[in-house]
């Protein structure tokens, strides 16, 4: 069994590995920085609660499931904001940090595509290409069978490609 | 793949935190990491070491060694006004989950938690005839405080997302309206200072409703006259479909502990719940959002309300009452109206929460 500083070394390690992957699964899937922020923690403090209970095999897919449930919270909630009311705001980064405001640029034009997508094939474009997740394990996050999650991707990126040449 | 949506994608996948954002969460991680060690320490320490600890060098001392750890306390939790580990939950739990909270949503949502919280406290102890004048004096204070932070956050949040400002503000009206009635219920039953004692805490928080009210309504007018108010309407109806099958899934694992007359009153809540929806779904084809908007509202503050009223029923109400609810005399009681009800209850020191109205 681990000590509690390797435990805690081991939990801060994963953090540093999965932490920008996790946020930009969590920001493209929200299209909110803040929100995206949030979910970021609130995944890792359970991820952590998990890792003192439970022995966890696949860590990647155990975290990425983890924020996967937190969004549909989110959507649940909540419709987001439409895209009109995020370009009119220009945009969500609420503090002065350069580099945060430079990504958002970054990242705006994807965004305002992914959000003409429903979220049914939002989600799942975002896991497979940005997140680079393979099928198999996009169905062991979500709960759909790899086929239905193949087709959804492929109508995805179909929708995607017109939106993009119009 | 057409080459810009592939070099978009590509170019997404450097998409980061700033170094900056990833050290905060990192170091807010990290306490919280600290304080589930030092949480789980203290369960496995003996009843005697605790008590040593706890009577030689009395609370202060104590507080400060949780304190400079940076520790809390699953006992803490649960812990009322007058317990040991009362400034644990006040100073250490509660602080460190409110600082937890990132964004102005979730921290104005923290202290709507908090306010409630207060509330609950005043109502377990009025329960077991423990509320002082000095304790309610305390709770009082504790309650205004975070229900004007609430007020204050919800101002702040308007200024960015009317909607979320609005959402906030209701499910807080909602929560002071059950705990209204919660408090006036247990007041009923009791007598002298605990009465009293409840009095003035029921004076502030129809107080805060009031005040919370008037921010509600503000920030929905301000969601029914803007351009997303469809968006806004239908947003607030899955909020109500969500918040109902939760309480649906409350009551089930509940059901054990509710009576067969409570179960009818609750039915008759729910009703009345779902016919709003119902209304909001009509208004919301007829392309009347502001309407369906009010009526999903409406609809998530009565389920919300009853989940509140439930788990007060069965934390509160006296075991020998309970044995009594399929009398022949509380069914004759169901016809009567809320005030002969609490009439009839008067001074009688058992405590009975009312879910009908």
């Amino acid at each position: 069994m681990l000590g509690t500083n390797n435990k805690e070394n081991v939990f801060l390690e994963i953090y540093e590995d999965l932490s920008d992957s996790v946020f930009r699964h969590c920001y493209f899937r929200l299209s909110d920085r803040e929100k995206a922020k949030d979910i970021v923690q609130e995944t890792f403090k359970r991820f952590w609660e998990c890792l003192e209970k439970e022995k966890i095999e696949n860590t990647k897919a155990f975290v990425f499931k983890i924020a996967n449930n937190l969004i549909i919270d989110s959507y649940r909630k909540k419709k987001e904001e439409s895209l009109d009311a995020l370009a009119e705001g220009g945009f969500d980064v609420k503090s002065d940090d350069y580099e945060a405001i430079l990504t958002s640029v970054m990242g705006r034009e994807l965004v305002s595509m992914l959000d003409q997508l429903s979220d049914t094939y939002k989600d799942l474009i975002v896991m497979r290409y940005i997140d680079d997740l393979p099928v198999y394990e996009i169905a062991s996050i979500t709960g759909l069978s790899e086929n239905v999650i193949s087709v959804r991707i492929h109508r995805g990126l179909a929708l995607l490609r017109k939106n993009n040449t119009n | 793949m057409f080459k810009p949506l592939k070099q978009l994608l590509q170019e997404a996948k450097s998409f980061n935190l700033s170094g900056d954002e990833k050290s905060l969460i990192r170091s807010k991680l990290q306490t919280h990491v600290r304080n589930s060690f030092i949480a789980r320490q203290y369960m496995y320490r003996s009843k005697l070491k605790i008590i040593k600890l706890v009577f030689i060098k009395p609370m202060p001392i104590f507080i400060v060694i949780l304190l400079a750890l940076g520790g809390t306390s699953f006992a803490a939790e649960k812990a009322l006004p007058g317990d040991v580990f009362y400034p644990v939950k006040l100073n250490v739990n509660e602080h460190v989950q409110g600082w937890l909270s990132l964004s102005d949503e979730a921290r104005a949502n923290w202290e709507t938690v908090l306010a409630s919280r207060r509330l609950s406290e005043a109502e377990k102890l009025a329960v077991n005839s423990k509320l002082d004048a000095k304790t309610e004096a305390k709770i009082e204070s504790n309650f205004e405080k975070h229900a004007n932070k609430a007020q204050e956050r919800i101002a702040k949040l308007a200024d960015v997302d009317v909607k979320a400002a609005a959402d906030i503000a209701a499910n807080f009206q909602t929560f002071l309206e059950a705990h209204n009635r919660i408090l006036m219920d247990i007041s009923t039953s009791k007598d002298g200072d605990i009465k009293s004692q409840l009095k003035a805490i029921i004076l502030k928080v129809k107080a805060e409703t009031e005040d919370i009210s008037d921010d509600r309504v503000k920030n929905e007018d301000e969601v029914k006259t803007g351009t997303d108010v469809q968006t806004a309407a239908e947003g607030r109806l899955n909020a109500a479909e969500n918040k109902l099958a939760e309480v649906l899934k409350f009551i089930e694992n509940k059901k054990a502990d509710i009576s067969a007359d409570t179960m009818v009153q609750i039915q008759a809540q729910l009703k009345v719940a779902t016919d709003l929806i119902a209304q909001g779904k009509v208004q919301l084809n007829a392309k009347a959002y502001s309407q369906a908007f009010t009526f999903f509202g409406q609809a998530k503050a009565k389920t919300q309300e009853i989940k509140v009223l439930i788990e007060a029923k069965t934390d509160f109400e006296d075991e020998d009452e309970n044995e009594d609810k399929d009398d022949d005399k509380d069914k004759d009681n169901d016809e009567d109206t809320l005030e002969e009800r609490r009439e009839n209850n008067r001074g009688s020191g058992k405590i009975k929460i009312d879910i009908g109205l």
